[in-house]
């Protein structure tokens, strides 16, 4: 079973180790991940990662090089089972990077989300997700490797990332 | 009026400047690597006014005058300047920010120095490490450490 991944940036999935959060009720957490999980229409973009993480590495430089330039990405993944109970859709649909088959194969939107459900589903990833950081230089690393694979296409890249990985 | 009084009020214009740019970025949702209004203005401050801007930036950083996503996601810009204005001075900073109260900025300091990519910044870093309580920091500077020991 694949493995969905979600941009994030981590600061915000970790207040409760600095902050007293003893107002926030149980069950419920504080709001600050809900700016990772911000939808149109009610979906929101992931990218499916194959259980042994053999395309991470791909969806990574893909994903990077939708940014204007070149910076830490980092992200949860998490396991799409877990949207089945609050009646969340898992839609293939096309993703917008620089990496066409990668568009292609591993770019899903999740549906039917409400208000609730957006809360119910950052609970859910914050008790069940796993996080990582691609840095800057791995990135880069993973965008020339992809490029020189006939992966990314360059002439899609925005100046901003070029110049970065340019050096 | 003397030189002196002509850059004293330069200065508060610039302070007032400074502090009212991240005031306005207050409740501003930032991604990583994307661009915003606040990081293009704050490029363009510290490019006209290079050490000045970003000591006044410091300064209310370290008053307490700059909300933390804003104070981190600006410490992450310092870094993405790359070589350029003022760049002793913002890794001053960035090297100064990795002992911060709050662990939103140790992050964009720990960003901000692996962008920069500058091992100088080593030291620093290892002490932070050293300090770090929360795991997921201690895991972000480790990685920056890995990065900048590979110079």
């Amino acid at each position: 079973m694949a493995l969905a991944l979600r941009k994030i940036r981590l600061t915000r999935w970790h207040r409760e180790e600095e902050h007293d959060l003893s107002w926030v009720p149980q069950g419920d957490i504080v709001a600050d991940p809900l700016a990772d999980l911000t939808t149109t229409n009610g979906k929101l973009s992931v990218w499916l990662v194959e259980e042994d993480l053999s395309n991470l590495s791909r969806v990574l430089a893909a994903f990077a090089t939708t940014a204007d330039r070149l910076a830490n990405l980092d992200y949860v993944l998490f396991d799409p089972v877990l949207l089945t109970p609050l009646g969340v859709g898992l839609e293939h649909t096309q993703g917008g990077t620089a990496d066409g088959e990668a568009n292609q194969l591993w770019h899903r939107d999740l549906s039917h989300l409400s208000g609730h459900t957006v809360v119910e589903l950052a609970r859910a990833i914050k008790a069940q997700g796993r996080e990582g950081r691609a840095t800057p230089r791995q990135l880069r690393q993973l965008i020339v490797q992809a490029g020189e694979a006939g992966q990314v296409d360059w002439d899609v890249l925005n100046a901003g990332i070029r110049k970065d990985i340019a050096g | 009026m003397s030189s002196q009084v002509v850059e004293q009020a330069d200065a508060v214009a610039l302070r007032r400047e400074v502090e009212g740019l991240c005031g306005a970025a207050r409740g501003e949702v930032f991604e990583d690597g994307m661009e915003s209004r606040f990081s293009r203005a704050l490029l363009r401050l510290i490019e006209e006014h290079e050490d000045v801007a970003v000591r006044e930036l410091q300064e209310a950083i370290e008053g307490g005058r700059v909300d933390a996503p804003v104070a981190a996601e600006a410490l992450r810009w310092l870094g993405l300047m790359g070589q350029g204005p003022a760049y002793r001075r913002r890794r001053r900073l960035l090297e100064e920010a990795l002992s911060a109260d709050c662990a939103e900025v140790r992050d964009g300091a720990v960003l901000g120095v692996m962008y920069l990519d500058d091992p100088h910044a080593l030291g620093d870093l290892r002490g932070a490490l050293a300090r770090e309580s929360q795991a997921w920091l201690r895991r972000g500077m480790e990685q920056a450490i890995q990065q900048l020991a590979r110079e």
